[in-house]
């Protein structure tokens, strides 16, 4: 439980003393009236965005960004908080109860907060709900500004996290930890996604090449020819960026091909998220 | 029962009202150009029995909000967990469909009459109504009243109003398809018995029979324009005529029958080409339901003004309503399908 002090304490700051004096008398009553209280929390506390700061979760590179959380949220993440009382399972229970009659805005606010809880193994499952969910704030809530999924997820649930990002055209860069959590099955995934793609007449958007660039390979060569004999500029600084990874073990008919174009785009200072 | 003249395989939401016989049909005219830009508020509509092409149709009439009574489901439920799961979509999946066309949506919460006579389910139900009230754009209570007129219906139209008077929230009342006008007075005495404004309560399914005294005893009329079996819409012109807009409102109510969810637009096209004051027409098709729901203050009227820009960022994935990579606009009229 180290975070709901810190929460507590932002609340103070942000909210107005009537708002701050009804979470704090809510969250010492017992579950069941927290339980209502946390559905109420849109009533009493306004949906405006937290002015500002982090949650830094412990033993971590990652945070939370609360500038892109509302104040009713912070209210509800610390009611939720307040019903964490030692036991682990109890805990669940509870917060099991909320999600069944949850609306969408609930249950972005537990989803959000996953991190914080203890006992993160419990709430995997839970949490690859969200990823299933259809409903765009929902999976948002765990996909993006949520270290959860990138201290939790095993491959196959990240893989589909990232994946689902790409197919409903949102940037892979709100997610927490995409770097460090590239693998093989994800880069030769992607490829595959690309290649129906393409054969549909579809387009994809030239950043998440992103994903493949640790892992060069035959298939790897062959998207970044056809990423850089594309129309789109996007595209071929793409090809260029994957080009660029592994430049000492580029094949000869690329290097022949494309020599004088990469020595070119070598001045240029191209990132991968600037492309679209 | 009732229409010898039509197919009825789908018994229509409000089955059972005989007395009605189809109206003469219109002579048509291009309706949308008529209220082109004008905007709508639809104060019924069960979305969760209609296709997401009529979410599209209603955004191209200019229809910007909508509430979504909860009701019975064309069969009865055999548990508390399909009611939970429908009250669910109500605050969920419905909401977020809607959102997907820039349409506000809001729902009423309640135990329908028909179910009311489950008493059992209806005990259950009763418990974790009080949870759903609270809710972010829950409206109101409804949709609530006689249906057969019971006993367990009186039961439990008296225990909902007493959760809406805890709660100051708006209710809507069902009004009975058979012995309508006896079931109407009853909503009301009831209403009045519970200590609720009836500026509190919306009155719906009204008919030329039973809005004056509606009216004289200060709730809100609500008028159902249903196929066949309810109001048409050209004798809902003559009842602006005859009473004016104040305290009266105009809804689809379309459900899983033959019914139409675009009922508002054409209503106010039709009583814009017969002479009807544009102010009227928008106090019946679209502030009168505002002020009257938005007692509750879930209501957000600045959201109201116009269609929401529709969130991009909140596309669907998969096997719903818009995929990666697809338009969110078809075109209806062309044979290719990309």
């Amino acid at each position: 439980m180290p975070y709901i002090n810190y929460i507590d304490d932002i609340l103070k700051s942000e909210c107005t003393e009537k708002e701050y004096e009804w979470i704090q008398t809510k969250s010492r009553q017992d579950p069941k009236a927290i339980r209502l209280a946390f559905v109420m929390a849109h009533r009493q506390i306004s949906n405006v965005p937290v002015s500002a700061g982090r949650i830094k979760i412990l033993d971590t590179p990652y945070s939370i960004d609360l500038s892109q959380w509302s104040r009713d949220q912070l209210g509800r993440t610390f009611l939720v908080l307040s019903l964490e009382r030692g036991d682990a399972n109890k805990f669940y229970d509870e917060v099991q109860t909320i999600f069944k009659t949850a609306d969408n805005r609930e249950s972005q606010a537990i989803y959000a907060a996953m991190s914080l809880f203890s006992s993160p193994s419990i709430w995997i499952q839970r949490a690859t709900e969200a990823i299933r969910s259809n409903v765009g704030l929902i999976f948002d809530a765990m996909a993006f500004n949520n270290p959860f999924p990138a201290m939790h997820f095993d491959d196959v649930a990240w893989n589909q996290l990232v994946l689902k990002t790409i197919f409903s055209d949102k940037s892979i860069w709100r997610i927490t930890g995409l770097a460090e959590r590239r693998n093989e099955q994800l880069a030769r995934t992607l490829s595959d996604f690309a290649h129906e793609r393409w054969a549909a007449g579809r387009t994809l958007p030239a950043d998440v090449w992103f994903l493949a660039a640790p892992f060069p390979g035959k298939r790897y060569w062959e998207d970044v020819e056809t990423l850089l004999s594309s129309d789109a500029a996007d595209n071929q600084n793409a090809g260029y960026l994957l080009w660029k990874e592994h430049n000492q073990s580029t094949p000869d008919h690329i290097k022949d091909s494309y020599e004088k174009y990469m020595t070119e785009m070598n001045r240029k200072d191209i990132r991968w998220s600037d492309l679209t | 029962m009732g229409h010898s003249d039509k197919p009825t395989q789908n018994p229509p939401h409000f089955q059972g009202d005989t007395g009605q016989q189809p109206v003469e049909k219109q002579e048509d005219f291009d309706y949308k150009n008529e209220i082109k830009g004008w905007h709508f508020f639809d104060p019924h509509i069960h979305m969760v029995s209609r296709t997401t092409d009529d979410y599209q149709a209603l955004a191209d009439a200019g229809v910007v909000g909508i509430i979504e009574p909860a009701f019975w489901v064309g069969q009865p439920r055999t548990g508390l967990s399909t009611f939970r799961d429908y009250y669910n979509s109500l605050i969920g999946w419905e909401r977020f469909r809607s959102s997907q066309f820039g349409i506000q949506h809001y729902c009423t919460m309640g135990l329908n009459s028909r179910e009311a006579n489950n008493e059992e389910l209806a005990e259950q139900v009763m418990e974790i109504l009080p949870l759903y009230l609270y809710k972010e754009g829950v409206v109101g209570v409804g949709e609530i009243g006689f249906d057969d007129q019971t006993a367990l219906e009186e039961k439990y139209y008296r225990a909902q109003l007493e959760l809406a008077k805890e709660g100051n929230l708006p209710v809507q009342v069902h009004t009975p398809h058979r012995d309508k006008t006896q079931g109407t007075e009853k909503s009301m005495a009831i209403a009045l018995e519970h200590g609720l404004d009836p500026s509190m309560v919306i009155i719906d399914h009204n008919n030329e029979e039973t809005v004056e005294s509606v009216l004289d005893q200060g709730f809100w009329a609500a008028f159902t324009i249903y196929p066949f079996t309810k109001m048409g819409n050209q004798r809902m012109v003559e009842v602006v005529k005859k009473y004016g807009s104040e305290r009266i409102m105009v809804n689809s109510a379309a459900d899983w029958g033959i019914s139409d969810p675009l009922a508002v637009p054409k209503t106010a096209a039709l009583m814009k080409v017969q002479g009807i004051p544009e102010n009227q027409i928008r106090d019946v098709t679209y502030q009168n339901a505002i002020d009257a729901f938005g007692q509750s203050g879930q209501i957000k009227k600045e959201l109201l003004r116009s269609l929401q820009e529709v969130d991009q960022s909140v596309k669907y994935e998969g096997n719903t309503v818009l995929r990666g990579g697809q338009q969110p606009r078809t075109n209806k009229n062309s044979v290719i399908i990309e």
